[in-house]
Order: structure tokens, then C-alpha cells, then sequence
């Protein structure tokens, strides 16, 4: 496990799992620059091309002293591409998605929120969440670990959050469950040795998996009830609209957000500063027809 | 205040029943991917993705990083974990059993090196480690039970297997009688796994163990032996998990450590023989009979 930048233990790690002269041969094993484009590669596509990540999420409530209940699913579309800049990358990228009925897979425009025992509206997601990805900043705000056990090639983005929140429960009673924003996040991404190390490929194929465990959404409209939520969720890069599973899905985007399967064209120096729950903020604020 | 709806079969799941029932899950539906028209089918393939049927044992590697998060304060990267499992799987009367055994190192997160005693940073003090030595770990797989097959997703030649468990039930070391040890009088936890393997080779070959790697996060109680008392939070652990070909493929710390401490870790048993152990139910037992020594 390690940062972009390896350590002693990273070393000892590769040499253990990846053999000692393979890692000797593989640049993306100790290049700084050179890992943070097979992580692009993994994530994305290093060409510039569209491309799209399809993800699947089981959604559950975990509260302390009670049971849990699988509450509804999610399913999501990504789509992205990477622009190369000096020192890095920018990852132009739109995720849409929509929400199921955990037992009929039915889309939900409401929810029946089993707390309340009343139906609340469900913002369904559709934003764009830009990001830089520097090599200067690999090892500290850029926290990309890698470890590598023969062909397979495992990168893991760990986030801990503890933060003001944007929708204080003062002001937004409904939709704020608490002061502080609270997420731990964690995406593993599963790939190809072999295709990292092909200067050919632009796009190795990946999966993976990620957890997250946060805040009540606030569509929810939990209030300040004690409790989190819990992401259970699967994604793969896929090579296009054909390969998704359910035929609902894009149609169903696409009447919410027209712009759904397009990536962004552009990036703006204040997209760095996006966050989901600022998106939340802005379509609760415009539906209730003005801030607090 | 623990809810009595409580799922009984996740408590037993939770691998503290004497050879719990896996019953994880649900079948297949249009979450995103093929169905399978026959749950034993599926079962088999999950078996394949996740062990061996052919009745070889199989071994597989997990590793990565525990933290501390609680909401409303933060979280923190406290050690990292390098575990694995060997599995035998024979057939039952009413299905499969996998019968296995895991161990695991708790390893500082800088070294990589096995830890004995850790720095607690909460209570500022040194904390003896007790690793993870959970034998046996048994599970009966029952067949003909739709609703006991773990849900599949495929994408593209992305075959994925979901296994999603949560316990809350009475703790077996109450706040009272193991105040250093225990968090709650409610044992509580959410283990969320995803196996990953190729969907031709499931389809296309009758290998029966084919290549897998996967993803683990697991939510609960923070473990007995950081002696945390009853402070709020977290422990969160996330690793990701490969099916290895052999024992001697596992990373060399393992190995090392395990070949001198308890090198029957390297088999997977051959029958039922015991009760299922637990992280918890295991450090009772130690501090249950450390107790009964010092009464002596």
C-alpha cells in the first residue's frame, strides 16, 4: 500500500508480490508522473476520448442499537474525459443517477421513507464534479495508493471527511442531519497489469468497488434522526451505452438531464471547489425559492 | 436500546453459530446484468469465484488499512491489516459446507511490520495486539434456496458477486463485566463484500476455481484489544482480497509470522470440529481464562 510516492515498505511490497526484476522494468511502479497516468488509464482514458463508468449501488441505513434496512438502490452513470496539462491531468466529469425500488428495481420519483411513514420527493443526481489531478500534489491532497500481486494491479482512493456542513439543520431542518458533514469513502479499482505496462492502450479495463458511509441524503428528509447511510457500491468501466444492463436507465437520464451522457467540455478553476452537498444545496434552494 | 427484530440469521451468519448458515443476498433481478435461470448455478459459480469445488483447498489474501471515524469528530488511519483464508469445500446434506480458517497481522502502518503492542492514541497508552486467529470459520451453503444465493451483477466480462451482512445483537462482553473491552452492550457491524471474476471464464470454462479479487469493508465496534472503553465511534476496515494460487504466494510477513506462531493456520480443517471463532468470541476466551488464572 502507498502513496504516489513509495516508501520503503511500498518497495519491499512490490518486490514481494511483483518479482524483483519486473518491478526494476515497470515505470509506473516508482515514477511519480508515470503511476498517476495508469491510474488515469485505470480511472479513465489517457487519449482524451469519452468514456463512461457504470455504477451500481445498494443503499442502507446503519444505526447504532437498531437493525439496518436496504432502503433503495442507485444506479449511475459517469461520463468523463481526461485532458493531459503540465503536471497532470483534468478529469471532466458528469455523473447522473437514478433510484430504484430495492425489491421491484422499479425507478423511484418518491420514496416512502419507512422513519416517517410518509413520501418524500427524491432528487434524483445529475452534476458535474471537475477535478485536477497534479503530480505535485500526488502523496498529499492527491492520496492514490497502488499495490500490484502479479498481473493484477489494485489502486485505492481513501477519503475522510469531517466538515462544516452546507445545509446546517438551523436553516434546513428537513434536509440537514447534522453540523458537520461526515463521509468515509473508499474506491478500489481493480486492473490489468499488462494493460497498464502497453503503451497502446489508452484505457485498461477496470472494476471495482466502492464504500460509502456518510450523512442521511437530504432528500431523505431524516431531519437530525441519529444514523448514517451506507453506499454499497460496484462500478465498471464499460466501452459504451450498449453494454448497460437495464434499458430504462439512459432514457430515464436523458428526461432528467439532457446532457447526461456527455461529459463536460470544459473546466472552470472554481469546479475544485465542488462538492456533492453544495449541489444539494443549490436544487434545495431553488425548489424552496431561496437560500435558508 | 437493541431492536428485537434483529436479523437472527445474520447473528449466525456472523460466524458465531456452531456452523452458521449463509443465507446472504438476494437472487438476481434486473439490478444490472444476466439472470441466472438456475440459483444452483449461480451458487456454483460464486463457490468457484470465491473457493474451489473441487475440493482442493483454495487460499486466499486480503490487505489494508483500519481506521478510526467518528461523525461529527474525524477519522484516522490507525494500522493496516494483512490477513488470509484457507477453504475447503465438500458437499453437505443440504448443500455445501465451506469450511475454513482465517488469520490475520494487524501491521504498523508505516513499517509494515507486525505489531505486538500499539500506540493508542485516544487513551495514550501502549495496548497489547492480539491478532486475528478466527478457527475454525464455517459456513453450510444450502442449496435449492434462491434467496441464499449472493446477488450477481455482470457488465460487459465483469462478473460480480455481492454479499452484504448486518448484525446488531446482544454483545458477548457486556460494558459491565469488561469495561476496557467492550463498546456497547450491543454488538454492531456492516461487512460489505464484492468478489470479482471474469464472466467467461465462469461461463465458458468448467475450471472449478477460477481467478478472483475482490473488495471487503467492514463497519462495526472497535476491536476488544484496543481497550477504548466505551468511547463514540468507528473502526472501519478496507482491504481488497486475490484467490492465490498456493500458501507460498501469500506475502513473505505472513508466512514468517504464522510459521512460527501457529503454522496449523495453513490448513483448512477437514470436518466440523468446533465453534465458529470470532475476533470477540476468541479475546473473551482470553480474558475469560487469564480472569479464571488469576482467581486460581
Amino acid at each position: 500500500m502507498s502513496n504516489l510516492t513509495p516508501t520503503r515498505r511500498d518497495l519491499a511490497d512490490m518486490l514481494n508480490f511483483a518479482g524483483s526484476a519486473a518491478a526494476a522494468e515497470s515505470n509506473f511502479l516508482a515514477d511519480p508522473a508515470a503511476r498517476l497516468e495508469a491510474f488515469v488509464k485505470t480511472e479513465g482514458d489517457t487519449s482524451g476520448r469519452e468514456h463512461y463508468n457504470y455504477t451500481y449501488a445498494k443503499c442502507f441505513t446503519f444505526i447504532d442499537g437498531r437493525s439496518d434496512r436496504h432502503v433503495f438502490d442507485r444506479e449511475l452513470l459517469m461520463a468523463r474525459r481526461y485532458l493531459k496539462i503540465d503536471g497532470g491531468w483534468i478529469r471532466l466529469h458528469r455523473e447522473s443517477a437514478i433510484y430504484r425500488d430495492p425489491d421491484s428495481g422499479a425507478i423511484l420519483t418518491t420514496w416512502r421513507n419507512p422513519f416517517l411513514e410518509r413520501d418524500v420527493e427524491v432528487i434524483d443526481l445529475g452534476r458535474e464534479f471537475n477535478r485536477k489531478y497534479l503530480v505535485a500534489d500526488m502523496g498529499r491532497s492527491l492520496n492514490i495508493q497502488m499495490s500490484v500481486s502479479g498481473d493484477d494491479v489494485y489502486f485505492r482512493r481513501q477519503f475522510l471527511v469531517s466538515r462544516r456542513a452546507e445545509l446546517q439543520p438551523a436553516e434546513y431542518p428537513l434536509h440537514g442531519s447534522a453540523t458537520t458533514y461526515d463521509l468515509s469513502e473508499n474506491h478500489d479499482y481493480f486492473t490489468s497489469r499488462a494493460a497498464l505496462e502497453n503503451p497502446k492502450v489508452t484505457s485498461a479495463p477496470s472494476r471495482g468497488s466502492t464504500v460509502s458511509i456518510s450523512n442521511w441524503l437530504p432528500w431523505m428528509e431524516m431531519g437530525t434522526a441519529p444514523g448514517l447511510m451506507i453506499h454499497h457500491i460496484r462500478f465498471a468501466k464499460i466501452d459504451g451505452l450498449t453494454d448497460l444492463p437495464n434499458p430504462d436507465f439512459v432514457p430515464a437520464l436523458v428526461a432528467r438531464y439532457p446532457n447526461a451522457v456527455k461529459a463536460p467540455a470544459t473546466f472552470a478553476e472554481e469546479d475544485a471547489n465542488s462538492t456533492g452537498m453544495g449541489w444539494y444545496k443549490q436544487i434545495i434552494d431553488r425548489k424552496r425559492g431561496g437560500p435558508g | 436500546m437493541i431492536d428485537q427484530s434483529s436479523d437472527r440469521r445474520s447473528a449466525l451468519r456472523a460466524a458465531f453459530g456452531f456452523a452458521a448458515t449463509m443465507a446472504v443476498g438476494r437472487e438476481v433481478r434486473a439490478t444490472g446484468g444476466r439472470q441466472t435461470a438456475d440459483p444452483d448455478d449461480q451458487l456454483r459459480m460464486f463457490l468457484r469465484t470465491t473457493g474451489d469445488i473441487s475440493g482442493e483447498q483454495s487460499v486466499s489474501w486480503a490487505t489494508g488499512s483500519i481506521y478510526a471515524w467518528t461523525p461529527g469528530i474525524g477519522g484516522s488511519h490507525l494500522f493496516d491489516f494483512n490477513l488470509f483464508g484457507v477453504q475447503r469445500l465438500t458437499r453437505s446434506e443440504n448443500g455445501w459446507l465451506r469450511l475454513g480458517r482465517k488469520a490475520g497481522l494487524y501491521v504498523d502502518k508505516a513499517s509494515g511490520r507486525p505489531l505486538t503492542t500499539w500506540r493508542n492514541p485516544f487513551i495514550e497508552r501502549d495496548v497489547e495486539v492480539v491478532h486475528l486467529n478466527n478457527n475454525p470459520s464455517i459456513i453450510e451453503i444450502k442449496t435449492g434456496d434462491a434467496a441464499a444465493v449472493p446477488e450477481l451483477w455482470t457488465v460487459a466480462d465483469t462478473a460480480c458477486f455481492i454479499r452484504d451482512i448486518f448484525v446488531t445483537r446482544p454483545a458477548d462482553m457486556t460494558v459491565d463485566d469488561y469495561p476496557l473491552y467492550a463498546q456497547s452492550n450491543t454488538f454492531k457491524f456492516a461487512e460489505l463484500f464484492h468478489y470479482f471474476a471474469s464472466q467467461k471464464e465462469l461461463t465458458e470454462s468448467d475450471a472449478p476455481s477460477v481467478a478472483a479479487v475482490g473488495s471487503n469493508t467492514r463497519i462495526g465496534n472497535w476491536l476488544p484489544w484496543m481497550e477504548m472503553g466505551q468511547r463514540r465511534g468507528w473502526l472501519i476496515s478496507q482491504v481488497h482480497s486475490k484467490k492465490m494460487s498456493a500458501i507460498r504466494d501469500l506475502p513473505r510477513v505472513l508466512l514468517d509470522y504464522w510459521e512460527k506462531a501457529d503454522p496449523g493456520v495453513f490448513q483448512a480443517p477437514t470436518a466440523v470440529t468446533a465453534p465458529n471463532q470470532s475476533s470477540w468470541s476468541a479475546f473473551k476466551a482470553r480474558v475469560d481464562a487469564k480472569r479464571a488464572g488469576a482467581r486460581r
